[in-house]
């Protein structure tokens, strides 16, 4: 049994949790959505009582005790509060603890590290998260199987069908016509590693999140338009437009997309029964792993590859095992001091170079990178270039010899750097000492923050600190400090609409758009 | 290129961004400027650019927040910085600098007025405090720093009020030649984030062309926040 | 990509535009093997670049964020001729030390027997122009394919120039549609049948229109309570507002983001949410069958046996003013030049044949160049009057479409009216002008004159946070496309100045005719109306050294025009080879396998903005070469 830890009071606000959509009588279109409940009683259901939250408070001076002090429901923060350098260390100790509680092996086992595999690899806990294919993706905007487990072969989708033998517990299906599965966002490029194979990449949503759009019938266009239906705001045509100016959207209304948040305020026990998870969405980058990479340095998943059938049943599905290494990892996590999500995001030591170093001629020849070779000249290989068309995975390795050559260009900070050190040195001797984190993003501005929706303040996003945050496996291509073109989450996420008429947002997240 | 004025500077370790600003003032600015088109009041057609070439003297500029935490000194000056800024924009301190400010565009600015004319800002911050001293009434202290009576402290306080209105850098004898003349003056900007933190467009409740933080469809509504929102301490985020 | 010299391909496209790019994709996706020729740079892999130079720009116009470079490090313009690949920006058209007429800075040299310089500029990059466009997607109104029909009898001085088209709507109304599906046009069906325009039953565009703006939904109010008073003098319709379909996201379409209202699209949507035609371009990429070499630019078309054009010269470089680093030809079946309405005939006449230059039977190469010049009007609010809040939003969201037909067509250009949601910013350089206006003690814009005996006053603090917002959030600007008629006197040639690569550079003889300034006063008038209706202040001033500037032929003195962007009519399409460069499939007629596309082919410039037509024309273009190639 964890200890529940003490802490000062956490400056992020009261410890109110997310009071969720009140469904109204109406009822959904027939056929396809279940009836919309009345969601009063069922906070707890999506939202359960958290009782064994972490609230460990930022130190260098970490020891093994972090490996199982579990998940954060928030991050907990101590003085200075107006010191950002301070609170940064305050996140960035956070999303460690997100991270090795994440990983700890799913089954039995408690410790990260010590499961079964080379290393002490694992089939790790956010494996077992519902993946966005399976709640988005099936056909004509199906219900997904409302258990969250994914059990092998009970998910109503063609996987199932197809591979569901060969889906082990906790392998990931990466889905090949989905084409997020392999290009990065808006189309901005495949990444292929030094042995011209594509990275694969995958996204997941934990409990809480997945029953919130479960219960609101999001994951489906009909669905999300019936909810939308109950929103007030209504774009109208130019006749029926009202002449008083319109309210400040009330986040409580029905029809505003408002997912769980994490909160874990006061430890004091009137507050303890509003501790809460919330809502936590995972995106994570692979690696095909071959013959000169060595899989006791990475997390794998034997993970089955998925290729759907042609329309005329011509060509029939496939499914082809693999061996993936894990080599990029974001977590977002709504939190309750934290309308706009917190976004950690981690990677494999040995990604890339930093470009700063490659400048000053510091990258030996001999080291080895997943996206880099330090021996080709540059002028032959542009950094951070994208591979030229076509862009088509059912063709690897690359034609042409094709290798992406990345460098990270925004540098890992002093500070978070250290905090990999500490991190890595409890975690030594076992797969995870490879990894470390980049940084995390959080909307800096306090008030704003905790607003569900900031609508009387100019700038909705509160400042994400820092300004720019990419993953050199996922945001491979966008790296940079220019405003809006560069990778930012928060700034990024912050566009995100549901794929109803008209598109309204969808808080800070991309899965809704997915829909169909 | 189509330059900018900007500050070398290394990357900001505590908040992992690259602070990109390069600084410009070379000695054949003045030249150049009287080389380029004049700038008119224009449409798209016929407006003039000043643009200031860059040089690589990053060393002449230290960021100042580096060391305003630890240095008293440094803090003062900020703190006078702000009061005075306050003052003329009408826009609260605690808008201009919020308690947690990872973009830190005060400190851009302090850095580049501080540098392009260290002896009259001086004395206007001496201004600002023989002013203060006599009255704390934001009207009697602005009116004393604008006045024309002393030019070149009326047009820097001009160019600081720009500068956080527009992001850009207006030389102030640029003002005051333009206000002689009855034309518009030479400008450039200072940076991508300097353009992106403009106060001009939330006091007209939008936002930087080119920088939208809001979602589809918020047009169509009246803006979700005041004036007095975007511009007073109450409220504020 | 650099390829092999002297390769072939089954079809050759010069230039990386919207048309171009369209037909590539088509034709790639049948699996022919295409070539495009772009002659600037290529697609970059994310807007780092392109952002950072708008953010960066004084002058936000909108070629800012695309290369080549316009200005050297110290501000002054680089000299287009050592500039490989060279265009032309709005930022040369001032009187001031004559810069319209330096060739030192100006790429396009304005030919001394015209009245006025060109006004429209383009981009010479991957994805052409259309990278910086507003988004607008208009389809023609059915009169304007047959102006001379419709139009000609009632008219006392019709000018000779105005031709029916040899198509009409019903023959582009499939293609139209064809075209906003492919592209991912946003509008409503309903809002878009006026003036006889039709859709085929069931048609819907693939996303809702977009929503409208506080401007738009002040004038709607307003023209419907008082529609007896806004009507334009010589046409009964009353004014009314449309929403503008557009290229534009309304939903996550493509893979891309829904709008955010960045009030950019002009020059570069930072979400591109709007579509740009590098969007094409890699899809067409990855058919597979489409390759595209950059930097490289097209320098002769070469004419083979019976009259088939047997290849293209090419030269290439590295860097935008550079040294030529190699050249070659590429040959294949069938050659399409998509180079825009300047850049077209620029090739066409820089290639000889044995007895003048290609595809120019007609002489008409180069002719009858048109543009909408725009008439831009803006006002203020009355202060107790409700604000609108610009500077917020798309660009434009909506129009005033009904003055785009009518029988007034018969004395006096048609124009249609954007909506503006950006305040004065392109008129007046707001908010910038009249912040240092409040700040800097001057009225160059206007509203600065509350001050004693009406002088302007220099405000700081509290008082100037409120007069700025009461005035910023009270402004508002029309704009007019006024159509132009064509002119054959109105051409572009070939200058003895050269670019970077030693090729001749545009020569254009620019004027606007008595019916096309008729259409400005219309407009004028129509704007004096609209303001009046809304009891607005006009603001609108002439801009002196503007060198576009002409005297009002209603007596009411000089007015400005600017260039729409709508570069169009140099290669007209038509019904017979003495009048016209192409025929009706856009094919020369002198050659049998030369094609082309743009909006270099509109015998008129029409009521719309062409890119929807040029989408429509190009799809048509790529069946037609698909079943050549069969």
């Amino acid at each position: 049994m964890r200890k529940i830890w003490l802490v000062a009071v956490s400056i992020l606000g009261a410890a109110c949790c997310a009071i969720l959509p009140i469904s109204s009588a109406q009822s959904p279109p027939s056929g396809t959505t279940p009836p919309v409940k009345d969601l009063r009683t069922e906070v707890s259901a999506i939202n359960p009582h958290e009782p064994h939250c972490n609230l460990t408070k930022q130190t260098l001076d970490v020891t093994s005790a972090q490996l199982t002090s579990g998940l954060p429901c928030t991050p907990t923060l101590i003085a200075p509060f107006d010191d950002i350098v301070n609170l940064q260390f305050g996140f960035d100790f956070y999303s460690w603890l997100t991270f090795i509680a994440l990983n700890t092996p799913a089954d039995g086992q408690n410790v990260i590290g010590r499961g079964p595999g080379a290393g002490g690899d694992s089939i790790t806990k956010w494996e077992q998260y519902k993946q966005l294919p399976d709640v988005m993706l099936l056909p004509k905007g199906k219900p997904p199987a409302p258990q969250f487990e994914a059990l092998p072969g009970s998910a109503p989708s063609d996987v199932a069908q197809h591979c569901g033998k060969r889906i082990e517990a906790g392998s990931l299906v990466i889905h090949l016509e989905a084409e997020d599965t392999y290009n990065q966002p808006f189309k901005s490029g495949p990444l292929i590693d030094q042995n011209g194979y594509n990275a694969y990449f995958v996204i997941l949503m934990n409990e809480p999140m997945f029953r919130y759009i479960l219960n609101n019938n999001l994951y489906s266009i009909k669905g999300q338009e019936a909810f939308k239906r109950r929103n007030e705001v209504d774009f109208g045509k130019f006749d029926r437009e009202a002449d008083e100016p319109k309210h400040a959207v009330d986040p409580n209304a029905p029809g505003i997309v408002n997912f769980p948040n994490g909160s874990a305020d006061d430890d004091s026990p009137k507050h303890a029964e509003s501790h809460t998870i919330g809502s936590i969405m995972i995106k994570a980058s692979w690696k095909q792993l071959g013959p000169s990479d060595d899989p006791s340095k990475f997390h794998t998943n034997r993970a089955i590859i998925y290729t759907p059938g042609s329309a005329d049943g011509t060509r029939p599905a496939t499914c082809v095992a693999k061996t993936l290494g894990m080599v990029g990892f974001h977590i977002g996590h709504k939190t309750n001091g934290a309308h706009q999500w917190v976004w950690s995001t981690f990677e494999h030591v040995n990604n890339v170079p930093a470009q700063h170093d490659v400048d000053e001629h510091k990258i030996s020849g001999q080291t080895r990178f997943n996206f880099y070779n330090p021996e080709c000249n540059p002028s032959n290989c542009p950094a951070n270039k994208t591979p030229p068309r076509p862009w088509d995975p059912a063709t690897q390795p690359f034609p042409g010899g094709f290798r992406s050559q990345i460098t990270r260009v925004i540098p890992i900070t002093p500070s978070v750097a250290n905090l990999n050190s500490a991190f890595r040195a409890i975690l030594t001797n076992t797969v995870w000492e490879n990894y470390m984190l980049v940084s995390t993003q959080w909307p800096s501005l306090q008030v704003c923050a905790q607003k569900a929706i900031p609508s009387t303040l100019p700038d909705p996003t509160c400042a994400p600190a820092p300004t720019y945050l990419a993953n050199t496996t996922l945001e491979t291509y966008s790296q940079g400090n220019v405003p809006l073109a560069s990778s930012s989450c928060i700034a990024c996420h912050g566009n995100a609409t549901t794929h109803h008429k008209p598109a309204t947002p969808s808080d800070f997240t991309f899965i809704l758009e997915k829909a169909h | 290129m189509i330059d900018s004025v900007s500050i070398t500077d290394a990357p900001d370790p505590r908040t992992a961004t690259m602070l990109e600003l390069s600084v410009s003032d070379g000695p054949n600015a003045r030249e150049i400027l009287e080389n380029t088109m004049k700038v008119t009041r224009r449409a798209a057609l016929s407006r003039a650019i000043a643009i200031v070439g860059s040089s690589a003297a990053g060393s002449l500029l230290r960021p100042e927040s580096a060391r305003a935490a630890d240095d008293p000194a440094a803090k003062a000056r900020m703190q006078n910085f702000l009061g005075v800024s306050e003052i003329l924009t009408g826009i609260s301190q605690i808008r201009l600098s919020p308690q947690r400010d990872p973009i830190d565009i005060k400190t851009t600015y302090l850095t580049l007025v501080t540098n392009r004319r260290p002896v009259v800002f001086e004395r206007l911050l001496q201004k600002y405090g023989e002013s203060r001293a006599i009255s704390p009434d934001p009207k009697m202290i602005g009116a004393k720093l604008l006045d024309p009576s002393e030019p070149k402290v009326c047009y820097l306080a001009r160019s600081i009020m720009l500068m956080w209105y527009l992001g850009v850098w207006y030389e102030p004898e640029d003002l005051q030649l333009a206000e002689s003349t009855g034309s518009s003056p030479n400008f450039s900007v200072i940076s991508p984030a300097a353009y992106t933190q403009a106060w001009v467009w939330r006091v007209a409740q939008a936002h930087p062309m080119g920088y939208s933080e809001w979602h589809f469809g918020y047009w169509h509504e009246d803006p979700p926040f005041k004036l007095e929102n975007a511009i007073l301490p109450e409220g504020t985020p | 990509m650099i390829g092999p010299k002297n390769s072939h391909y089954d079809v050759v496209i010069v230039g990386s535009g919207i048309a171009g790019a369209l037909v590539a994709k088509r034709l790639g996706l049948t699996g022919k093997r295409v070539l495009i020729l772009e002659a600037g740079a290529s697609v970059p892999p994310n807007f780092n670049d392109y952002m950072k130079r708008f953010y960066s720009a004084a002058a936000k116009v909108p070629e800012v964020p695309y290369t080549p470079e316009i200005f050297a490090a110290g501000g002054e313009f680089f000299d287009p001729a050592v500039v490989n690949a060279g265009r032309p920006t709005v930022l040369t058209l001032s009187r001031f030390q004559n810069t319209w007429m330096d060739p030192k800075k100006t790429y396009c040299i304005p030919d001394p027997k015209g009245a006025f310089p060109f006004a429209s500029t383009y981009d010479r990059v991957a994805g052409g122009t259309s990278n910086h466009w507003l988004g607008t997607c208009l389809r023609n109104v059915p009169n304007d394919f047959q102006m001379r029909t419709v139009y000609q009898s009632k008219s006392g001085d019709w000018p000779p120039g105005l031709v029916d088209w040899p198509i009409n709507y019903e023959g582009l109304n499939k293609w139209y549609g064809d075209a906003e599906h492919e592209i991912g046009v946003s509008a409503d069906v309903k809002e878009q049948e006026y003036l006889g325009i039709t859709f085929p039953p069931g048609y819907k565009y693939p996303m809702p229109g977009i929503p409208s703006s506080k401007v738009d939904q002040l004038l709607d109010r307003t023209f419907r309570a008082k529609n007896t008073e806004v009507r334009m003098e010589d046409d009964d319709h009353p004014l009314s507002v449309k929403q503008t379909p557009a290229a534009r996201n309304s939903q996550p379409n493509g893979n891309r983001r829904a709008c955010a209202g960045n009030t950019n699209c002009i020059p570069i949507c930072p979400i591109q949410a709007k579509y740009d035609p590098t969007i094409t371009l890699n899809e067409a990429g990855d058919t597979g069958h489409v390759d595209i070499w950059y930097r490289t630019v097209a320098s002769e078309i070469v004419v083979g046996e019976n009259g088939r054009i047997a290849a293209i010269k090419y030269i290439q470089y590295r860097e935008d003013q550079g040294p030529p680093t190699d050249t070659g030809s590429v040959t294949a079946k069938v050659f399409v030049i998509a180079a825009n309405a300047i850049e077209t005939p620029r090739l066409l006449l820089m290639s000889k044949t044995r007895n003048g230059t290609v595809a120019n039977g007609s002489k008409m190469v180069g002719k009858n160049l048109m543009d909408h010049p725009y008439y831009v009007a803006w006002a203020l609010l009355p202060e107790s009057g409700e604000q609108v809040w610009p500077y917020r939003g798309p660009l434009i969201t909506s129009g005033i479409e009904v003055c785009r037909d009518g029988q007034f067509r018969s004395n006096r250009a048609a124009f249609r009216i954007d909506i503006g949601n950006e305040g004065w910013n392109f008129p007046a350089g707001d908010p910038y002008a009249t912040t240092v206006d409040f700040i800097n003690n001057l009225n160059i814009n206007g509203p600065n004159n509350l001050g004693t005996g009406r002088k302007a006053e220099a405000l700081f603090g509290d008082a100037l946070v409120k007069r700025l917002n009461s005035v910023l959030t009270r402004q508002f600007r029309l704009g007019f496309l006024v159509e132009q008629t064509p002119d054959d006197s109105n051409c572009v040639t070939l200058a003895k100045e050269r670019d970077g690569l030693g090729l001749p550079r545009p020569q254009i003889r620019y004027d606007l005719s008595a019916y096309t300034k008729r259409g400005f006063v219309a407009a004028k008038r129509t704007a004096d109306k609209i303001f009046n209706t809304l009891n607005a202040k006009q603001y609108t001033y002439l801009i002196k050294d503007n060198p576009c500037t002409f005297d009002a032929p209603d007596g009411s003195g000089p007015m400005n025009f600017f260039g729409a962007g709508h570069i169009v009519g140099t290669c007209r399409m038509g019904h017979t080879k003495g009048d016209s460069v192409v025929d009706s499939e856009l094919r020369s007629w002198e050659h049998p396998n030369l094609y082309i596309a743009g909006s270099s082919v509109f015998p008129t410039v029409a009521t719309a903005n062409p890119t929807l037509t040029i989408a429509a024309l190009c799809l048509r273009l790529a069946e037609r070469i698909r079943r050549d190639l069969a």
